[in-house]
């Protein structure tokens, strides 16, 4: 495996519905996780708003989306960026959610996976997700686990058993915490051990990227992903009372005003009137959707600027090596013929039954 | 056409989750999936659905953002018993824009171009619709998915849609001579097997 690519593997570090057993095991468990993600990323909700028809977006997400097209992607009906509302609500659930879904995950997790992942044990914080005999049935576990669970929230669950490295940070993050950690603007949600130093260090580099901007920084050591939740009134850079950016009609522009309002906000004026403007909307949007948080979860300036350097370097297209798919595609070229014979070899029973066009892959009909 | 790019991280965050929710879902809900080396073929069970299967996932570890899909030609029509491959294609800023979808080898089709692509509502966003006919209500959002596009390529398969032809021809030959047109997909769909 080539480095720094995604890997297949890494698809299976992403969370989705799914990591929860269908309803007839855990009921409600799938859908609930379902209903708390946004439609349009597929992830747990960040700073969840409604429009008038009542569907629920991350803001950035459906800020994104109203910009090529002014409707509801669920319903269609016509929508703008007056129409966003606040759901601190679901915020608020999301959050709760966010911090036991792992712990559930690990309490549904088969007991042998927690027997073959010492790991566990080395972050030191795992014992009272270990079910305590394997011969325990699982629903018992479920239920007194989930009961002791109840006032103890920091607790980390015992399965994170595998560390990877964050394609963006390249910092080693538990797998099963690396799409927090992208969400935090990888920020938080380090493996324990390189928490502190990679990131003061990350810090640093940044903060020698963008200089010292028009905003000042008043509390240098904000940004400490474990003190972030206890901050209840954490709010170093003043957003509490702060009115969402204008919307800008950039073509009555001169370039200069345009320069001077990145200048304003510390942002650099480099890359020509285009990727001014471009910069200039994407903070606008950053900046607006950050304040449809509830202000104790709200992103620092800092890290809504490393959020649109991000956003910037991912714009400039990198060329991917086509002789990789090409390769690919001999090497696999015999799969695809063993799928057609295998497709030839059904054609003459084709009308004797149903299953028949399922052709290459054997269907389980239970019936 | 947008060059293939690695893309913004929300892309392909949100393609991973829908490669892992497509071949997960299809475990869980009774349907076969096999793998080799990150292509998956899914097979949906018979009572569920339609007579077919697909088989999708990235074309390459170095690159999420194309996919191949193997479909199989449904049942009960004249494409049955073919595995037809389609390459798609993923801009930077998906899902907002859609996917592109192109079959390789090219079906005969009314609403595939002659050089394989997919001209499907679903695939269109609403500002460009070549043929002026599609409802806006069928385009493409971006809670759409690669799932909900591929059962609506199924469907069109079996049910070409001439008010957006993209195959001026096969849509003469659907109009005019349906048998010589299934005569002629039937035949494709042997030679594509070699028979
Ligand atoms: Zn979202
Ligand atoms: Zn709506
Ligand atoms: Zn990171």
């Amino acid at each position: 495996m080539q480095p720094n690519v995604v890997s297949l593997s890494e698809s299976d570090s992403v969370q989705d519905p799914t990591d929860f057993p269908p309803s007839s095991i855990a009921p409600g468990l799938r859908d609930l996780d379902d209903s708390l993600r946004c439609p349009i990323c597929r992830e747990l909700y960040t700073a969840p708003v409604t429009l008038s028809c009542g569907h629920c977006y991350c803001s950035l997400c459906i800020r994104n989306s109203l910009s090529s097209k002014a409707e509801c992607p669920i319903c269609r009906q016509n929508a703008s960026e007056v129409h966003i509302r606040k759901n601190p609500a679901m915020e608020s659930v999301v959050k709760s959610w966010a911090s036991g879904r792992d712990f559930i995950l690990g309490l549904l997790k088969p007991q042998e996976d927690h027997r073959t992942s010492p790991s566990v044990d080395s972050q030191g914080k795992a014992s009272n997700t270990q079910p305590d005999s394997p011969s325990k049935k699982r629903k018992r576990t479920t239920d007194d686990t989930l009961t002791s669970a109840a006032g103890e929230r920091k607790l980390t669950p015992g399965i994170s058993k595998a560390q990877v490295q964050c394609p963006m940070c390249n910092q080693t993050v538990p797998e099963r915490t690396i799409n927090q950690h992208l969400d935090s603007g990888c920020q938080s949600y380090l493996s324990e051990a390189s928490s502190s130093g990679t990131r003061g260090q990350q810090k640093e580099q940044w903060s020698k990227v963008f200089g010292n901007s028009g905003i000042t920084h008043r509390n240098k050591d904000k940004g400490k992903a474990k003190e972030k939740e206890k901050e209840k009134d954490g709010d170093p850079d003043g957003l509490s009372d702060v009115d969402p950016l204008p919307k800008v009609s950039y073509n009555v522009l001169k370039d200069k005003l345009i320069q001077e309002y990145l200048t304003e906000h510390g942002l650099p004026t480099n890359g020509g009137r285009d990727a001014c403007i471009a910069r200039h909307q994407k903070w606008v949007m950053l900046f607006n959707a950050n304040l449809d948080r509830s202000p104790a979860n709200r992103q620092s300036l800092d890290q809504l600027k490393r959020e649109l350097k991000k956003w910037e370097e991912a714009q400039q297209t990198r060329k991917h090596s086509v002789t990789d798919v090409v390769a690919y595609q001999k090497e696999h070229k015999s799969e695809f013929e063993r799928l057609k014979e295998e497709a030839r070899r059904r054609i003459p029973d084709k009308t004797s039954n149903s299953a028949a066009a399922s052709g290459i892959i054997v269907i389980d009909d239970d019936e | 056409m947008s060059e293939q790019a690695l893309g913004s991280a929300t892309a392909l965050r949100r393609l991973m989750t829908e490669y892992k929710q497509l071949t997960a879902q299809g475990v869980s809900a009774g349907w076969n999936v096999h793998c080799w080396y990150g292509l998956f073929a899914i097979g949906y069970p018979v009572t569920l659905t339609l007579d077919f299967a697909l088989a999708e996932g990235p074309i390459s570890e170095s690159d999420f953002f194309t996919w191949e899909a193997l479909i199989l030609g449904p049942k009960d029509t004249p494409f049955e018993g073919g595995v037809f491959t389609a390459k798609l294609t993923f801009p930077s800023d998906y899902p907002l824009s859609p996917f592109k979808m192109k079959f390789d080898p090219p079906l005969f089709h009314p609403n595939i171009y002659p050089d394989g692509t997919v001209c499907i509502s679903i695939l269109h966003t609403p500002g460009d619709d070549p043929t002026m006919y599609e409802q806006a209500s069928e385009r493409w959002s971006p809670v759409q998915s690669v799932e909900k596009v591929i059962l609506s390529v199924i469907s069109m398969l079996a049910e070409p849609n001439l008010e957006s032809g993209a195959n001026i021809d096969c849509c003469k030959l659907y109009r005019e001579n349906r048998a010589e047109y299934e005569r002629i997909v039937r035949q494709s769909v042997r030679e594509q097997l070699g028979l």
